[in-house]
């Protein structure tokens, strides 16, 4: 009995369609078993049959020559095969011989050349699609180094604009502050000017001040030797000058009258002391040991000062005067800094 | 089972091939009338194009020219040798040309013309012809055509069954059934 999946198999593989996978456990059921043998045998023969049945088509006439004569030359050829038994009945001519060896050799040649020229068509466009890779590579190589030269080229002309924006900035701020400082210095030089000017007109002032002191004081004397012609005759004038302890604004003057015993000392622009010090007159005779007290006196807040002096002791020859800065009351010898002097 | 191919003619054809194989060119020519028309018209059946079948067929009988003495009689009849080796190479050659088998579901009366000899020199009778299409004609539609795509289209069951869209286990009860019922149709019609 025999089963449907074998039936199945055995037709399968009697139409040659069972597959691969199946054909060999279906073989080996097969020799075991005789009666799937027979029924595959059966259905074999009942497939071949079939092609009986199809529309017949008649080979084309030329067709048995053909197979004729492929034969024929097979048989001329020298195989020594085992299959060949006993002898050709009837030997073809040697042109029908030799024809499909010839056909075959041209055939061979043919081959040969056109695979030769295929191999160098080949060899050709691989190396052309090379040359053609190349290119291309190349071609891309050349336009990154232009896109870096663009790019360079963009990025400099930006920092040239933009140096050459610093610069006129630069230039710009350089010449504000040079007119700035020209403009200050010109200030200065009108501001140094205008004080120069003052302070010359202030010295002219003061100039012209003394000058009239003094025409007052030459008008004073030329009164007194006027006056007292005889008297003057003994007196000893002399101007007073600060010294290097005295205030360089200080002028005064000095007059001694001989045979009175007794002075006048004018002076302008006198610095005031603190109160516990005074100025004190010194006169200077060869004649007497030491210097002669001559008085002392304050300095007003007017810095004006008139003193009338006389000596305590007689003075017949007046070397110099001076005036020193003494404690207050004065002192019998010159303590403290000489700030005047006579010639 | 009775076959187109009768036991008498099976045992001419061996005869032909043993005296082939003695190189005897009359014998091979003899056995070229017998089956030239049913191995061509199969190769035409397989690759639709005379070209293609005329080199089929050529290669075939070659091939029986060269392993005539090679043929044993317990492989099989010696028409179901060649028909067999020229399925083979029409359907190697219908997959080199990367073709699919086209199945015609008519089963035609048409006499072609043929330089065939009849009677006994051809490998079937017109009677034998007609049972076979008598009992294809049995079949329905569905089964002869599968049976035909497994034969002649080299096709395996599973790619049957997908090319007709059919599921795997239908198609092969299918392949199976029209089997089983061509060969009781032939037993009956001998």
């Amino acid at each position: 009995m025999i089963d449907e999946r074998r039936e199945t198999q055995a037709s399968l593989y009697a139409l040659g369609a069972l597959p691969p996978e199946e054909t060999r456990e279906f073989e080996a059921a097969l020799r075991a078993n005789p009666q799937l043998k027979a029924l595959v045998a059966e259905l074999r023969g009942a497939a071949d049959a079939m092609v009986t049945g199809f529309p017949q088509a008649a080979p084309p006439p030329v067709l048995k020559s053909r197979v004729m004569g492929a034969v024929t030359a097979r048989a001329a050829a020298p195989t020594g095969s085992a299959n060949v038994i006993g002898t050709e009945s009837a030997r073809p001519p040697g042109w029908m011989v030799w024809l499909p060896y010839a056909l075959a050799a041209c055939f061979a040649i043919l081959c040969v050349v056109l695979i030769s020229l295929g191999r160098h068509l080949r060899e050709q466009a691989l190396a052309l699609r090379e040359q053609l890779t190349e290119r291309a590579a190349e071609s891309d190589d050349l336009n990154s180094r232009l896109e870096q030269l663009r790019a360079q080229t963009d990025e400099t002309g930006s920092n040239y604009e933009r140096r050459m924006e610093d610069l006129r900035g630069d230039a710009a701020k350089r010449a504000a502050e040079l007119q700035r400082q020209a403009v200050a210095f010109t200030n200065q030089l009108a501001r140094e000017q205008a004080d120069l000017k003052r302070r010359l007109g202030a010295s002219e002032a003061d100039a012209t001040r003394l000058k009239r002191e003094k025409e007052t004081l030459e008008e004073a004397l030329r009164g007194i030797t006027l006056a007292n012609n005889d008297r003057l005759n003994n007196a000893r004038v002399g101007l007073l000058r600060p010294t290097a302890a005295g205030s360089a604004q200080t002028i005064g003057a000095s007059v001694w009258l001989v045979v009175d015993q007794r002075g006048l000392v004018v002076l302008e622009n006198l610095p005031a002391l603190p109160a516990s010090q005074n100025y004190q007159l010194w006169l200077f005779d060869p004649n007497t040991p030491g210097p002669v007290s001559g008085g002392v006196f304050a300095s007003e807040a007017t810095g004006a000062v008139r003193h009338l002096f006389t000596c305590t002791v007689n003075v017949r020859t007046i070397e110099r005067l001076a005036i020193s800065v003494e404690p207050k009351g004065g002192a019998p010898r010159p303590t403290g800094k000489f700030v005047l002097s006579s010639d | 089972m009775n076959t187109p191919v009768t036991p008498a003619s099976a045992l001419d054809d061996e005869r032909l091939l043993r005296r082939i194989a003695r190189r005897e060119r009359e014998a091979f020519s003899q056995l070229y009338d017998r089956y030239a028309g049913v191995l061509y018209s199969t190769a035409m059946r397989v690759l639709n194009d005379s070209n293609e079948a005329s080199a089929v067929v050529q290669a075939v009988f070659v091939e029986i020219w060269d392993n005539s003495a090679a043929y044993e009689p317990a492989l099989g009849r010696p028409f179901h040798w060649a028909l067999a080796m020229t399925r083979h190479r029409a359907i190697d050659r219908l997959r080199a040309l990367r073709r699919r088998y086209a199945f015609f579901a008519e089963i035609t009366e048409k006499e072609v013309e043929s330089e065939i000899p009849t009677g006994r020199n051809k490998v079937s009778t017109e009677d034998q012809a007609g049972r076979v299409r008598d009992a294809l004609a049995t079949l329905p539609y569905e089964q002869r055509q599968a049976i035909e795509l497994a034969y002649l289209g080299g096709m395996t069951a599973d790619e049957i069954a997908e090319t007709l869209g059919q599921p795997p286990g239908t198609l092969k009860a299918r392949i199976r059934r029209g089997m089983l019922r061509l060969r009781e149709s032939l037993r009956q019609h001998p």
